[in-house]
């Protein structure tokens, strides 16, 4: 009995404390720059705002979030609030399964507001520079924009204290734009991991979205699919041929994308098929998507081509 | 208990020197992250030439098609039918999709083996072979099988309609031409449709040319290495003609470079090198078990070259499983 009471005591000194110490974000676009699509229409109702912090050494945080715009990897890097408006800081928020802020629900247009309360300083530690990740789907997993965006005033609050993030104050577009009174969002970056993540789902195990998979059994890994914008789910031809020519030589004829991030594409020939070296090639035309390379041999030795991808950073 | 303490300026530098390292390891987590590199390539496409003579002459694709899958088979039964059934763990295939394939075990009794594919389902191949000669845990490769077409897309530098390739079996030999309207491989007599038939690995064939001409081989599908012992089956009366794989070794091998004496009857079967254009006989080889030797005067087979990619005959009086050696390439 006494022990019983002795244990209500103290989980009730712990619940106060905890509520104590408790701190409040509020976040509020009103009378401040509005949120917008990449092309400047207001974001429409219901679209999620995603509000964090980022797990990156300070020194070099913006500018990495800056230039790289991997889903995956940034949602590795990122601790969430508000995934569940009460109880900020639970192993639900951590996980990232519950409820986002919604763009636009109240009170007007293109704003964005609301509050999250009871933040755990030992899971968001106060004065951590927080971000405001803002996607153009009710679903971040379905989106095709987003926009990333901080402020040196957005920053964790105090244990008791609260903190507005407003967008009065200047706001920096890591990913996106501030413009005209407008914060706009960005189509979500070109990178393997966002091919992967549009192409298959979120969700699919990395022997699906892996660079070196081939779901659809076609011989094409999917980091030539991403560099050949071919179909991962469809079988499909490799954009290579090889034709002979008039006059004793062989031409090898191949793809290279245009401003496709996180991949790089070379042709490599041998004459054993033990040692590659880099084919030389030419361009001999260019499209909107990709630049048409060839490299040409005599017919007088063996030579054998192939189309080397690599991950870029 | 151990109590250790510092001044408060050693404190300060402690955790300076910590939180240098944090940042410090952080920033490489983070980098090395993003820099991860990883690398793909395409299928390999391209050619390797053999200098053909006017007249006969006998050999080898030496190149193979890519593999279509690698793996191990979960189990081994027997279809009602006796042919082997391999089942695979869950490799994700379509229905009858290895169409013109085989299967080569790469452990056990029947590693090298070309199996023909007869069927398969979205695990399981239909083999034909008996099941006793496969085993649970035995490592598959699939491959298509390398066809007259793959080997040579566009004619290979064949004449249309004047030279001829032949492959010789148990039912004989068939020989082939080009059509250069149709750009299709069609019989010689008849003019059917024969893009699909099958070169086995290690196999030869026999060019038969009116002018000399460099051949372009592997120019389609068939441009992979085989770096591992191929078996072949031979018969008795037969033209079992056979070669090297892989001529991108270098330009000449040696009889006993071949690897058969191991897996050849001593002094019963016989390997026979052939004169290009002529296709005459160099003499009868015998196995000892470790070489060759001419029965008639002795040479041994280490002294016989072998053009690189050139066929040779090899007689036995039952039907067996012989096994060439992989080349190695030195580059």
């Amino acid at each position: 009995m006494h022990t019983m009471k002795t244990f209500l005591q103290i989980f009730g000194l712990l619940m106060a404390l905890a509520t104590a110490q408790a701190g409040t974000i509020t976040i509020s676009s009103v009378g401040g720059s509005k949120f917008a699509t990449k092309s400047g229409n207001l974001l429409p109702a219901g679209c999620a705002v995603r509000v964090g912090a980022f797990l990156l050494p300070e020194a070099t945080r913006d500018a990495v979030l800056t230039s790289q715009g991997d889903y995956a990897w940034l949602k590795s890097v990122f601790t969430p609030l508000a995934e569940g408006l009460i109880g900020a800081g639970t192993t639900t928020q951590m996980s990232g399964s519950g409820t986002v802020l919604r763009a636009n629900e109240f009170p007007a247009e293109g704003e964005i507001f609301g509050s999250i309360e009871n933040i755990n300083p030992a899971y968001m530690p106060p004065g951590t520079r927080l971000y405001v990740w803002v996607f153009n789907h009710a679903d971040p997993d379905q989106a095709t924009e987003w926009g990333l965006f901080t402020s040196t005033q957005w920053v964790a609050p105090p244990a008791l204290g609260n903190t507005t993030l407003t967008t009065t104050s200047v706001v920096a577009a890591l990913q996106g734009e501030s413009v005209g009174g407008k914060l706009k969002l960005i189509d979500v970056p070109a990178t393997y991991g966002n091919w992967a993540w549009q192409s298959f789902s979120i969700n699919a195990p990395s022997s699906v979205t892996g660079n070196l998979a081939d779901p659809d059994g076609d011989g094409v890994q999917n980091i030539a699919e991403y560099a050949w914008r071919l179909n991962p789910a469809a079988r499909s031809e490799p954009r290579t041929e090889l034709t002979k020519q008039t006059g004793g030589t062989v031409t090898f004829r191949y793809k290279r994308p245009r401003n496709l991030p996180g991949v790089s594409v070379v042709a490599e020939c041998s004459a054993n098929l033990v040692t590659w070296q880099p084919a030389p090639s030419v361009v001999t035309a260019s499209d909107a998507e990709f630049d048409t390379l060839e490299s040409t041999a005599s017919t007088a030795a063996p030579c054998f081509w192939r189309v080397r991808f690599e991950t870029a950073p | 208990m151990l109590s250790v303490s510092f001044s408060p300026h050693r404190q300060w530098r402690l955790k300076t020197a910590i939180r240098a390292f944090l940042v410090v390891w952080m920033a490489g987590w983070v980098l090395g992250g993003l820099n991860r590199v990883s690398a793909a390539t395409s299928d390999i496409v391209g050619f390797y030439n053999i200098t053909v003579p006017a007249g006969n002459s006998a050999w080898v694709c030496g190149l193979v098609t890519d593999a279509s899958y690698e793996g191990a088979a979960v189990a081994v039964s027997a279809d009602v039918d006796g042919k082997a059934l391999v089942q695979f763990s869950a490799p994700g295939w379509t229905v009858n999709e290895f169409n013109l394939h085989y299967a080569e075990p790469q452990t056990g009794a029947s590693s090298g083996l070309a199996i023909n594919v007869l069927s398969n389902t979205a695990d399981t191949l239909k083999l034909d072979v008996a099941p006793a000669a496969l085993s649970a845990g035995t490592v598959f490769v699939v491959r298509k099988h390398t066809t007259l077409a793959g080997m040579m897309p566009d004619g290979g530098g064949f004449q249309a309609f004047v030279d001829s390739i032949a492959l010789h079996g148990t039912g004989g030999h068939r020989t082939y031409i080009f059509n250069s309207f149709t750009q299709t491989w069609v019989t010689l007599s008849g003019g059917v449709n024969s893009n699909n038939v099958i070169v086995r690995p290690g196999e030869g064939f026999v060019i038969q040319m009116v002018t000399g001409k460099t051949v372009m081989l592997g120019k389609g599908e068939v441009c992979h290495l085989k770096t591992t012992p191929t078996k072949i089956v031979v018969h008795p009366n037969v033209v079992n003609l056979i070669g090297q794989m892989n001529p991108l070794a270098g330009q000449s091998t040696t009889l006993n470079s071949l690897g058969l004496a191991g897996t050849m009857a001593a002094f019963q079967d016989a390997v026979i090198p052939l004169t290009a254009g002529s296709l005459s006989q160099g003499g009868n080889f015998v196995s000892t078990g470790s070489g060759l030797v001419n029965l008639s005067n002795g040479q041994q087979g280490s002294a016989v070259s072998v053009g690189a990619g050139a066929g040779v005959v090899l007689t036995t009086s039952m039907q067996k499983t012989v096994e060439l050696t992989p080349v190695s390439v030195t580059p």
